[in-house]
């Protein structure tokens, strides 16, 4: 089973570019655009980062409780 | 045969990269931050029956992560904040391809918000969250969310503008677009 994420963020296109904001006061507005670029990009980084194999590891565990007939846990 | 069960998994799978880049604007390191998605995992399984299909399930998935995260720290809360590491910890410093801000000098201004402007700043400026959905997700009213947002952006144009100053020279950005290289330009 492949941990990796390909599929590009879904989140992130969906993500409001500073120039659909309000313009703020004393700001220039080609600074905000860069603010908002380098915002999606920090973020994507992580989002973009392989997931580590114990998350799955995780979710198969909680799967096993279930169908081992403990579901109080 | 896709059961309402496997359909959760594989949605919520598919919400862990999201999950591990929100809770690192929480917790101070990559591993605690996994932690909590980690825990924020087993809180979701074990509630599977509470979410409305045709809900927005990443928006739920948000909401209880940032709700263990802050019964676990509501006690210790601010006793240990590291906001310079505020995404730093995985993150490879690049070629400057647009210049003149900095990622470093962004990710350190990132970390000097306060944390709930970050947080506002995140839900809908990097994940797309609409003003409605991250004020669910805070539980807190839009127009808190609105301006937490804009205070969160405003303090940042103010701590870069200073930086980029200081380290590139004042002049004005080129018309037509943000880049600016970063080489000295005076």
């Amino acid at each position: 089973m492949t941990t990796q994420k390909s599929g590009g963020g879904a989140g992130t296109p969906g993500a409001k570019k500073i120039s659909e904001h309000e313009s703020l006061p004393n700001v220039d507005p080609d600074l905000q655009d860069t603010l908002g670029q380098r915002l999606r990009e920090v973020y994507q980084e992580v989002v973009n980062e392989d997931v580590p194999d114990k998350f799955l590891s995780l979710l198969e565990e909680l799967k096993k409780k279930e169908t081992g007939g403990d579901s109080n846990t | 045969m896709n059961t309402p069960k496997d359909e959760f998994e594989e949605m919520l799978v598919a919400t862990i990269p999201h999950l591990r880049a929100f809770a690192r604007s929480f917790a101070n390191d990559s591993a605690r931050a996994d932690d909590l998605v980690q825990e924020t995992l087993v809180k979701a399984w074990n509630s599977m029956h509470s979410f409305e299909r045709g809900t927005n399930f990443k928006a739920w998935l948000f909401t209880i992560l940032r709700n263990a995260y802050f019964s676990q720290h509501r006690k210790l809360r601010r006793e240990v904040d590291d906001p310079n590491d505020v995404y730093t910890g995985s993150l490879a410093v690049r070629p400057e391809q647009y210049g003149h801000v900095d990622l470093l000098d962004f990710r350190a201004a990132l970390g000097e918000l306060p944390s709930d402007q970050r947080e506002a700043l995140l839900l809908v400026g990097a994940e797309g969250f609409s003003y409605e959905e991250a004020a669910d997700i805070c539980g807190c009213a839009v127009g808190t969310i609105k301006s937490r947002v804009n205070r969160a952006r405003t303090r940042l144009a103010e701590l870069l503008e200073v930086r980029g100053a200081s380290d590139y020279g004042t002049e004005p950005l080129p018309s037509g677009g943000a880049a600016r290289s970063t080489r000295n330009v005076s």
